[in-house]
């Protein structure tokens, strides 16, 4: 299992976890404030982790990385600055949206479109699936599955 | 208490009889005819029939992948909450433009190989190979069943709904009628008839949706006078989390976030693709589409509220009444017409989905549970096509209470029961069967458990707590702990072809 991978499943455990806690105190009618910011925190870990958890590819995972840490980003500041900026009647506009909506509508909601896919498409390993290297790891699979036999 | 809502138009819808919208839903309903019989006759073996003979191209896939994902909800029941919970609603969509790479991160590429390895045709079948186990095959077909029917009689609920307010059949007979037509070439055809109208469905889709929120902006003033009428009268509705507590928008983005990686109607799109190299635009494709297509669900919602804080409309009586208002009373009937045949389209490539992965988890997933070999032939699969069909219709013509305990768990269950055994154990060689066996059970009784109780109003969670939550969390967890326990049979849970596939050896 590689270094990323590692982070990354565990950064998927930590995340669930602190969602599992977020709703433990939400039914026990505690600590709002502490709940809210357990899912930030267990949201961002989550996804960035499920970003990092992928089949490694050969070249290394410089993008993936890159991805992977664009979401915990992303994620924390946007939800971080709608909880933490006050609001009200007098928000000032951005873009035409109240800012704290304008961060979660288009810095979570649209910014990452042009980021997370584009990491996606720079880490993704495309040798080894034409025709050719789909045979060769047919022939290996039966291989593998020969010598157990 | 807030819980995922109904992900489907429960509510009759006003009657849209204008010759205009008439004529344009009338194309659209002879155009899908068109596609399906010419694709039907393509259809020659199972393979064709559950996995499009694996010769999909990457635009299909990524557009059809769009259509599945969003339902009628998108364009009738998630404008309405938007109306009425204000940004709140918008966290059920809000992940969008994250899940397309991590689905592709975390699945692509092992379901792809897999199908090439193993040649698996559904989801559990890559469940039952990873962890060598027709129980965890069986079980997540089970799970996948269960869902399906609740899911699939809801939508041909909301499809029914829409053809009566389109063509005043009654809503019974509209109900049968929606259900005939898609099972009708989901029979003929099986899902390379569903990728190809969806093609089609998913273009209408997002062309309706992207001139509605240019309607949505020219009558409104702009953006900025949307904003400033909703600011001055009820700035709540328009904070970061609308009329919802911070935990229970943010408890949607979770659901909706990594539960996506758990919706088998949409991941096992990955299995059909002709060249696996393309997969590397399928993110930035399917995403780019989706959020086309969701610009009315937050568009419309936003402005009627706002046009009702003018007094340009009366509050609706129904949240569920905001699309059809506003495009009755502000969009050219044309565009009404082909954002009606959208809602259509929404529902239909859904329901399409649904069947094919119902039909396969009888054929292919619960025979590998009692140890026999899957039922391989095309008249199997279109037979089982029909059953799942008339379960779910029989349920669509069941009590209104019935479908809404049917439509809040479809989403919930493939994500508590899939996402652990799936998203994670493709990728983790610590995980073993095991784990896998306990997530799956705890996300399929979990979820049965909790939303019947809930339904049954025996237990009320606060806001923010919702049981797709709670359920997938405790399905991940247990996942991870059993497998650590059961960590000396995690090299044997995985024969050495599929380490291959998984690129572990």
């Amino acid at each position: 299992m590689t270094g990323l991978r590692r982070v990354g499943l565990g950064a998927v455990i930590i995340g669930t976890l602190a969602q599992g806690i977020a709703y433990l105190l939400t039914l026990r009618g505690e600590a709002p404030q502490v709940a809210a910011w357990l899912m930030v925190a267990g949201i961002a870990a989550a996804l960035a982790g499920t970003a990092w958890l992928g089949p490694a590819s050969p070249h290394g995972s410089r993008w993936r990385v890159v991805g992977g840490l664009s979401i915990l980003v992303v994620l924390l500041v946007g939800f971080g600055a709608a909880l933490l900026l006050p609001g009200g009647a007098t928000e000032p506009l951005w873009l035409g949206l109240p800012r704290r909506a304008a961060i979660l509508l288009l810095g979570i909601g649209i910014f990452p479109v042009l980021l997370v896919p584009t990491a996606y498409a720079l880490d993704f390993d495309a040798t080894d699936l034409d025709d050719a290297g789909l045979a060769a790891l047919r022939a290996r699979a039966a291989s593998a599955r020969g010598s157990a036999e | 208490m807030i819980g995922l809502p109904v992900l489907a138009q429960t509510r009759a819808l006003p009657a849209l009889g204008r010759p205009e919208i008439l004529a344009v839903a009338a194309a659209y309903f002879v155009v899908c005819a068109a596609i399906a019989w010419w694709s039907t006759r393509r259809t020659r073996t199972a393979a064709d029939f559950y996995v499009a003979g694996r010769g999909i191209g990457i635009w299909s896939l990524a557009i059809a992948a769009m259509a599945a994902t969003l339902s009628g909800f998108a364009f009738i029941g998630g404008p309405g909450l938007v109306y009425a919970l204000g940004t709140g609603a918008v966290f059920i969509v809000l992940p969008a433009a994250l899940t397309g790479a991590l689905s592709g991160w975390a699945l692509a590429r092992p379901l792809r190989l897999l199908a090439e390895v193993r040649g698996v045709m559904t989801i559990p079948a890559a469940i039952g190979a990873r962890y060598r186990s027709p129980a965890a095959q069986g079980l997540a077909g089970i799970a996948i069943l269960a869902a399906v029917v609740g899911y699939l009689a809801t939508n041909l609920v909301a499809l029914g709904l829409v053809l009566d307010a389109l063509f005043g059949l009654g809503r019974t007979p509209a109900i049968v009628l929606g259900a005939v037509i898609v099972l009708s070439y989901t029979m003929a055809g099986g899902i390379l008839a569903g990728i190809y109208t969806d093609l089609f469905q998913g273009a209408v889709m997002a062309i309706a949706s992207t001139l509605v929120f240019a309607a949505v902006l020219d009558t409104g003033g702009g953006l900025a006078a949307l904003s400033q009428t909703i600011l001055a009268t009820e700035p709540g509705w328009f904070g970061p989390w609308g009329t919802l507590s911070p935990v229970a928008a943010l408890s949607f983005f979770f659901v909706f976030g990594l539960g996506t990686l758990g919706q088998p109607h949409v991941v096992h799109k990955f299995y059909m693709i002709r060249d696996p190299r393309r997969l590397r635009w399928y993110p930035l494709l399917m995403t780019g589409a989706l959020l086309l297509t969701l610009l009315l669900y937050v568009g419309v919602g936003l402005a009627m509220k706002a046009q009702v804080l003018r007094g340009a409309v009366p509050p609706m009586a129904s949240p569920d009444d905001a699309t059809p208002t506003f495009l009755l009373r502000f969009a050219s009937p044309l565009l009404a017409g082909v954002v009606f045949s959208g809602v259509a389209a929404a529902i239909m490539s859904t329901a399409n989905s649904f069947l094919s992965i119902g039909a396969a988890a009888l054929t292919q997933d619960l025979p590998a549970m009692r140890g026999r070999a899957p039922l391989a032939s095309l008249a199997a699969g279109r037979v089982a096509t029909l059953v799942v069909a008339l379960v779910a219709l029989g349920a669509a013509l069941g009590s209104t209470r019935l479908i809404a305990l049917l439509g809040v768990y479809g989403w919930g269950m493939f994500a508590a029961t899939l996402v652990p055994a799936l998203a994670i154990g493709l990728n983790w060689p610590g995980a073993t069967r095991a784990g896998a066996l306990a997530a799956i059970l705890t996300g399929l009784v979990g979820t049965l458990a909790l939303e019947g109780l809930a339904w049954a109003k025996l237990i009320a969670l606060p806001s923010g707590v919702s049981i797709a939550g709670i359920t997938m969390v405790a399905a991940i967890l247990t996942f991870v702990g059993v497998s650590w326990l059961t960590r000396a049979d995690a090299e044997g849970d995985v024969d050495p072809d599929v380490r291959v596939a998984l690129g572990w050896d």
